[in-house]
């Protein structure tokens, strides 16, 4: 009887838990978000990935890996501003707007078209 | 179309027989309740066998039709001679014992406890159709790589996907679940233990389709690069 209740409560919570927090995970929105680039790229591309949120916040881990979730198989490659691999193509996904050309011209990007919904694409200056 | 239905009959097969081998005289109840849990642990056993296997094939570059249904068949004699060995073996179970005359209200609490998990998991997986953290950022996601063409499952495994962030990504996790987890359309929440819901049933049919897609894909794949 106490296990029945334990999971009576433990579907209040969930039903709860859900309609407070669709998506938790920001996989649907990611999906949406994105699908414009990913027809616009080869399925086995790799992308370098430009973002306005820091690496040190958490949201920055769950942000990258919803976008790389919707963009898979394509590969998303961190770019620093030091030398390292730079792709032909960048994702760009940004929380608000703000100036994106500027945002990829420190890392050797041009901005080849703005998506909506902050997302980018880039190319390689 | 008949040689991915039999192979995936055959890794079920062969799955049940490890499952009664390595389970055989552990449940002393009624046949139709060890019967369940033998089903429900030859639907890991067999396709999880299989996919290490087929892994090892695709590796060493012999995953043809003919290699595939050659590493099954002799998977399904390998199951049932160990099977066979083990269950000769293996005491008999003893005579049922007096039936407990609460059993029927233990029946209603674990019905109505069902309809509540049911319930719980359907309000779960609707708010999260792609899956709990776990569920998409390790292994839809690295599904997804799998069932890609060419080298790209190699990114599954790959230290360099999510960014580098091996703390995210887990590269050393094995790939069991995900190569089963990815339906294009339809993607997943976390793996319930299979045979407790309808969904669990239902998502389990799909990444049985998913497999033998997989399968087929990459079965096409090697054929026509040996064929030129």
């Amino acid at each position: 009887v106490l296990a029945v209740f334990a999971a009576l409560n433990s579907f209040q919570v969930s039903q709860g838990y859900s309609a407070q927090y669709p998506d938790t995970y920001g996989g649907a929105r990611a999906e949406v978000r994105f699908a414009p680039l990913a027809a616009r790229t080869p399925s086995g591309a790799q992308l370098g990935y430009i973002t306005d949120l820091d690496p040190s916040q958490p949201a920055y881990a769950a942000a990258f890996l919803a976008a790389q979730y919707a963009l898979a198989p394509r590969l998303l490659v961190t770019l620093t501003s030091a030398t390292g691999s730079r792709p032909e193509w960048a994702a760009g996904n940004f929380t608000k707007p703000q100036d994106y050309a500027a945002a990829g011209s420190s890392l050797g990007y041009e901005a080849a078209a703005d998506l909506g919904n902050g997302v980018v694409l880039f190319h390689r200056k | 179309m008949i040689a991915a239905a039999f192979t995936v009959a055959a890794c079920l097969v062969s799955g049940w027989f490890l499952a009664r081998a390595l389970t055989a005289g552990a449940f002393l109840g009624p046949r139709w309740s060890s019967l369940l849990v033998e089903l429900s642990l030859g639907a890991l056993f067999g396709p999880g066998l299989a996919s290490i296997l087929c892994l090892a094939l695709l590796r060493a570059g012999a995953a043809t039709p003919t290699g595939v249904i050659t590493t099954v068949v002799t998977m399904l004699a390998a199951c049932s001679a160990i099977w066979r060995k083990f269950t000769q073996a293996a005491p008999q179970p003893p005579a049922a014992s007096k039936k407990f005359p609460w059993n029927w209200a233990l029946w209603v609490c674990a019905t109505a406890a069902l309809g509540l998990f049911l319930l719980d998991f359907q309000a779960a997986a609707g708010a999260n159709p792609y899956g709990e953290w776990d569920a998409m950022a390790i292994w839809n996601l690295r599904a997804r790589f799998l069932s890609s063409g060419g080298d790209l499952w190699l990114r599954a495994v790959s230290s360099e996907s999510v960014g580098g962030m091996a703390g995210v990504a887990h590269p050393g996790y094995p790939l069991f679940l995900p190569l089963f987890s990815r339906s294009h359309g339809s993607p997943q929440a976390c793996f319930p233990p299979p045979f407790l819901s309808a969904r669990a049933c239902s998502s389990l049919w799909r990444r049985w389709a998913f497999w033998a897609r997989a399968s087929r894909h990459a079965e096409r794949r090697f054929s026509e690069s040996w064929l030129g």
